[in-house]
Parts: structure tokens; C-alpha cells; sequence
């Protein structure tokens, strides 16, 4: 687990900014402006550093532990591990509270645009819940930050909140991405939910490498409404699956395995072949212990040992049926050898973390682990480590 | 032509993707486009560009010593405090054009220092701050001062910039490569030209000591 944000000492001339951080040898051949660099000189020896060097129109510089400060230099010492931040990824600058925030991190498969902080559902596990804030601004900062990420990157989530709520706000990021990272592939995480009716048909054909991944947790709208604790959830969930069918867009179900989706997944994954033949994917998905799951264990863990067999069931009916299917955020030795090949290593490498039983794991390579906030209470008692494959 | 390594990079690290699995065809479709971009590799990177710098041997052989604020002392020479017409040069009182790449849209962002903050923008060309064009931005990352990107009597300080940035984008390059060329200060020192002797030994170019287009290709270093 490596945190997102630092605490750091910035000089008064290093402001608020995005900043794409920079080594010498990147510096070489950066076509960015000066003032959305941060040069990293963490590691080059302070007679390297000349004031000429400190002196160019950088948005900040990130200097070593020997070098003397000239006063005008926008200097941002960081505190905490020097992994947290390295060249190639986005930081924003916060001189008020004195903070770093990773916005986007070179080489980690989990970077996300992160939309807003509303959302119009109110969902019994959210791991991230939403608040009722004026955030149209992040529009902005976001299409700032597009411009900094690396032309190579494979992968990014667009998540929130709900990040449809952003209206045309969130048509115009993804064009952004279309103009500046067209190999990247986009997955926007919406819960789906289909409001303004001419939203979805926007994003026909407006980025090469686009998919949407919208959870669904019931065969029936009473189940689904419950779950996501918001009445007509399901119905308006249902229009904008077809609206996004009907706009060619590629579109993954996400499941989050509670108790009370669990009891009938088995339907839930015939619901899904028989009505939405045409998802590329479905993701069957342990909960996120933090947020909103906190306050509803008792409602919400099912441990997959006790429904290894209807999760066998769900995996097969989809599988057989054609649709790729994949378990994620479940550990190895929770489940049937005969799920292995549908486990994925899926919790994002900020938040990721092995239990002291892992360490004698001969699977632990190939596991996905856990999320750094698991406790005994939300963890499998078929936790242990498997010695022989 | 120049965006070839970024495309080919990207092509490759496109098929790790975290996507589910694709099929043999998709693979295959995959391998045709890879092939499509392998052989723009051939084009060097600075390939067309003319390299005013080629035969600049060093900093005292510069015609315009006086433009080269900065090495004296520190104070009043930052670039960030720039202003165009330097104290120390009288520039042609009527000709002063702006670069003609974008410049103003990104203005907003100053990280500047008060009330300068605005100015130092307009004085890299190197620098294309439009993020729209940013994609393509690679190709006009122009510091050659081609003939027709700006007018004819470009001012003695903009030209003593664009070196000065461009000895120190080589001095940087040679410092991550594993060579040593003393500060990274924008003078071509006999550190500096040393460094780039060995570098050029090394990597079978003539050994001149100075910043030949194939050396700036070798080390990564964009004209």
C-alpha cells in the first residue's frame, strides 16, 4: 500500500497546480511547458543543481535533502516515502493544508479521473460515499489533468461519485481523452442510471477504447432497489443499459457479492444471459470494507465459503452462455480451484495488502489479496495458506 | 513522423491491457498495426530539423556573451523574472515579434513570481503551452527557430535562451545516461563537451564534442 497524498513543505512561490513530475532525463525531451513541470532532483547531487537549472519558470521542484535553497525557487519538499511520488506521475499542489496529492501515478494499473462526489444513489456498501457538494469545477481540473498523464498509459477508470451527473461535463473529458490519449482504455464506473435520455447516445463513437462498467444486483427491482437504496434504481438502470447498447458503447455488469445479492446470483447471472446478451463482461466482486459497508456488516458479508456453490453456479451459467465472466477482490483460498481461472488481481495497488497468513503462500503470486482496511470481521475463515498446487 | 516512438510505445503496451481477454483475431489485427508503425523507427528523431547548434563548440564563442544573463551572479538573471529586452542588449527597437506558436490560452496557470508571471510565458519558444495541441506538440517543439516559425530578426536574447536551454536539456540527458558534465547550468564547459566526447565514443558518433543532430538523437534530446 502506498498512500496518494504526503504532507510536504512547499516554498511560497510553489502555488497550487497539477504538475507532471519530471527527471533530468525527462526534462530532455518533455514538450511541456515549463510551468506544468515539477523537476525531480531528489536523487542528483546538489552541485549538479545550478541556479540556472532552479532559476527556468518550473512549476515546482522537488529537491534533494542537501541542496541550499534559493529563495525564489518553488521548492516542494515532500515528506513520507520517496516512493510515494516518482517521475511520470501527476501531483497537485496544496500549499494551504501543506499537502501533495497523487493524481495520476506512472506504471500503477488503478489511476482513476475521479468525477465528482455526488452520486444519485445511496448504495448499502458504497466504498466511497457521495456528498451533496457544487463540484462542477472538478470538470476543469480534470481535463488539466488529462493533458499531463502519459500518452502510453494503458488504463483509466473514470469514477466518482457518479460521473454521469457531470452531464456534458463528463462528454467533454472523454473527448479530451479521445484528442490526447486515444490507445488509452477508458472505463467509466456509473451506476447507469438513465436521466437525461439523450446523455448516453453521446458517446457513440467518441472515444476509440471506451467501456462502462454499471453494476446491477438483482433479478428484481424490489432487490436492486434495495441494495442501492434509491426506488426506481432498477428500471432507470435497465433503460440506460439499452440506451448504451443502442450507442454501440461496450458495457461490463459489475456485481458486488452482499448477502442479499447473493441469495439469488444465480438468477441474477440467467437475468443477465437471457436480458443483456450483449455485455463484453461481468465482474462478480467481494465488498469493500470501508465506507458505507462499515456500517452494515451484519446486512452485507457473506463469506465466500458459504456460497462457493451458488458463485460456481452464476460463473458457469455465464461462462457456458458466452459471456466472459470474472471474480473480482476475492482471495485465492476463499474459493473452488475451479473459479481460479476466473480470479483476477483487481484491487488497485494503493489499497492492496497480504495477511500474515499469506507469507507462507505458494498462490501468493497470482492472488489479488486484500484491501489494505480488511478486518477479522470481513475476512473468510477459509483464509489460510495454500502449500501445494 | 516524430510521434512514430510514441505511437509504437503505446501500441505495444496496448496489448497488456487490463481489458478482458481478447480473441486470436484481435491479436492478430494487434500485430498487423504494430507492423504498420515498426518501420517509421528508421526516421531519426530529429530527422529534417535543422541544427543551428551543430557546430557550437563553446560558450565563449557565442557572439552574443552579453545576452547570457546569469552565469556572474544569481541575482536578477532568472528566467523567471524575464523580461524580453535584457539590460545588458539593445534590441531592434521596432522588429520584437511574439512566437508564433499558441501561447496565451494556458495563461492562467502562473506559478511565476508576482508580477512577472505572465511574461516568462512568451519567452520559450520552446514551450507550447496550448493543451489542445499538445498531442502534436512534439513536432512543433521548435527550437531550431526554423526559418518562417518566426520573423527574420529574431533578438540575440531569445536565441542565447534557446541554446542555453538546449546545453542544458543535453547536460541533462548525459547526467541520467551515466555521464558526467558537471552542472547542469546551460554552458557548454570542457566538463560538458568531455561528457559528450565519451558519449559520442561510445555510441560510434564522431567524437566532436559539440551537439551534432545524430548526438541529440542518441541521447533523446528534442531540437
Amino acid at each position: 500500500m502506498l498512500p496518494l497524498e504526503t504532507r510536504a513543505e512547499l516554498a511560497p512561490s510553489a502555488k497550487a497546480s497539477l504538475l507532471k513530475v519530471v527527471s533530468l532525463a525527462e526534462f530532455a525531451q518533455s514538450p511541456l511547458p515549463f510551468e506544468r513541470l515539477a523537476l525531480d532532483l531528489r536523487d542528483v547531487p546538489a552541485d549538479h543543481a545550478s541556479n540556472e537549472l532552479l532559476n527556468l519558470p518550473w512549476g515546482a521542484v522537488l529537491p534533494s535533502s542537501e541542496l541550499r535553497s534559493p529563495s525564489e525557487a518553488p521548492l516542494v519538499h515532500l515528506e513520507g516515502p520517496p516512493g510515494v511520488c516518482k517521475p511520470g506521475d501527476v501531483v497537485e499542489l496544496n500549499p494551504l493544508q501543506k499537502k501533495v496529492a497523487i493524481r495520476y501515478r506512472r506504471g500503477d494499473t488503478g489511476n482513476v479521473l475521479f468525477a465528482t462526489e455526488r452520486c444519485n444513489s445511496y448504495c448499502l456498501m458504497c466504498s466511497q460515499p457521495p456528498r451533496d457538494v457544487q463540484d462542477d469545477w472538478r470538470v476543469r481540473h480534470l481535463l488539466d489533468l488529462i493533458d499531463l498523464i502519459d500518452p502510453e498509459e494503458t488504463s483509466l477508470a473514470i469514477s466518482g461519485g457518479e460521473p454521469t451527473l457531470l452531464g456534458d461535463g463528463l462528454v467533454d473529458v472523454v473527448a479530451k481523452c479521445a484528442h490526447v490519449l486515444p490507445n488509452t482504455h477508458l472505463h467509466i464506473l456509473s451506476n447507469g442510471r438513465l436521466r437525461e435520455p439523450g446523455l448516453h447516445a453521446k458517446f457513440a463513437g467518441l472515444h476509440p477504447n471506451l467501456s462502462w462498467g454499471i453494476p446491477l444486483y438483482g433479478d428484481r427491482y424490489a432487490l436492486h432497489d434495495y441494495v442501492v437504496q434509491s426506488e426506481g434504481a432498477f428500471a432507470q438502470t435497465l433503460r440506460g443499459l439499452y440506451a448504451l447498447e443502442a450507442a454501440q458503447q461496450r458495457v461490463e455488469i459489475r456485481v458486488v457479492l452482499v448477502k442479499p445479492t447473493v441469495e439469488r446470483l444465480a438468477q441474477l447471472a440467467r437475468y443477465i444471459w437471457r436480458n443483456l446478451p450483449f455485455v463484453e463482461h461481468v465482474a462478480l466482486m467481494g465488498i469493500e470494507p470501508i465506507g458505507f459497508a462499515k456500517a452494515h456488516q451484519r446486512e452485507l458479508w457473506a463469506d465466500p465459503a458459504d456460497y462457493g456453490d451458488v458463485l460456481s453456479e452464476a460463473v458457469g451459467l455465464l461462462a457456458e452462455g458466452g459471456i466472459p465472466v470474472s471474480l473480482y477482490n476475492l482471495p485465492l483460498c476463499a474459493l473452488d480451484r475451479s473459479l481460479w481461472p476466473y480470479a483476477v488481481q483487481s484491487i488497485s495497488p494503493w489499497k492492496n495488502d497480504y495477511l500474515p497468513a499469506c507469507d507462507g503462500c505458494s498462490v501468493r503470486q497470482r492472488c489479488g489479496g486484500f484491501f489494505s482496511w480488511v478486518t477479522p470481521a470481513w475476512t473468510s475463515r477459509s483464509i489460510s495458506p495454500v502449500l501445494e498446487i | 513522423m516524430s510521434n512514430a516512438l510514441m505511437i509504437v510505445g503505446a501500441a505495444t503496451l496496448g496489448t497488456l491491457g487490463t481489458e478482458p481477454p481478447k480473441g486470436q483475431s484481435d491479436l492478430s489485427r494487434l500485430s498487423e498495426m504494430d507492423g504498420k508503425y515498426a518501420t517509421v523507427l528508421s526516421t531519426s528523431l530529429n530527422a529534417g530539423r535543422h541544427n543551428l547548434y551543430a557546430g557550437h563548440r563553446s560558450h565563449s564563442s557565442h557572439r552574443s556573451h552579453s545576452s547570457h544573463r546569469s552565469h556572474s551572479s544569481g541575482s536578477g538573471s532568472s528566467y523567471r523574472s524575464y523580461t524580453p529586452p535584457p539590460a545588458t542588449y539593445t534590441p531592434p527597437p521596432t522588429r520584437y515579434t511574439a512566437p508564433a506558436a499558441p501561447v496565451a490560452p494556458a495563461a492562467p496557470r502562473t506559478t511565476g513570481t508576482g508580477s512577472s508571471g505572465g511574461n516568462h510565458l512568451n519567452s520559450y519558444p520552446t514551450q507550447n503551452l496550448d493543451p489542445a495541441t499538445r498531442a502534436n506538440s512534439r513536432s512543433t517543439n521548435n527550437l531550431t527557430l526554423e526559418p518562417g516559425t518566426y520573423d527574420k530578426p529574431v533578438t540575440e536574447g531569445r536565441d542565447a535562451d534557446a541554446l542555453k536551454l538546449l546545453i542544458m536539456r543535453v547536460q541533462a540527458a548525459l547526467y541520467s545516461k551515466g555521464y558526467d558534465p558537471g552542472a547542469i547550468d546551460g554552458v557548454l564547459t570542457p566538463e560538458t563537451q568531455s561528457a559528450l566526447r565519451m558519449f559520442q565514443l561510445a555510441h560510434g558518433i564522431r567524437a566532436t564534442g559539440t551537439m551534432t543532430t545524430p548526438t541529440l538523437d542518441a541521447l533523446g534530446v528534442r531540437l
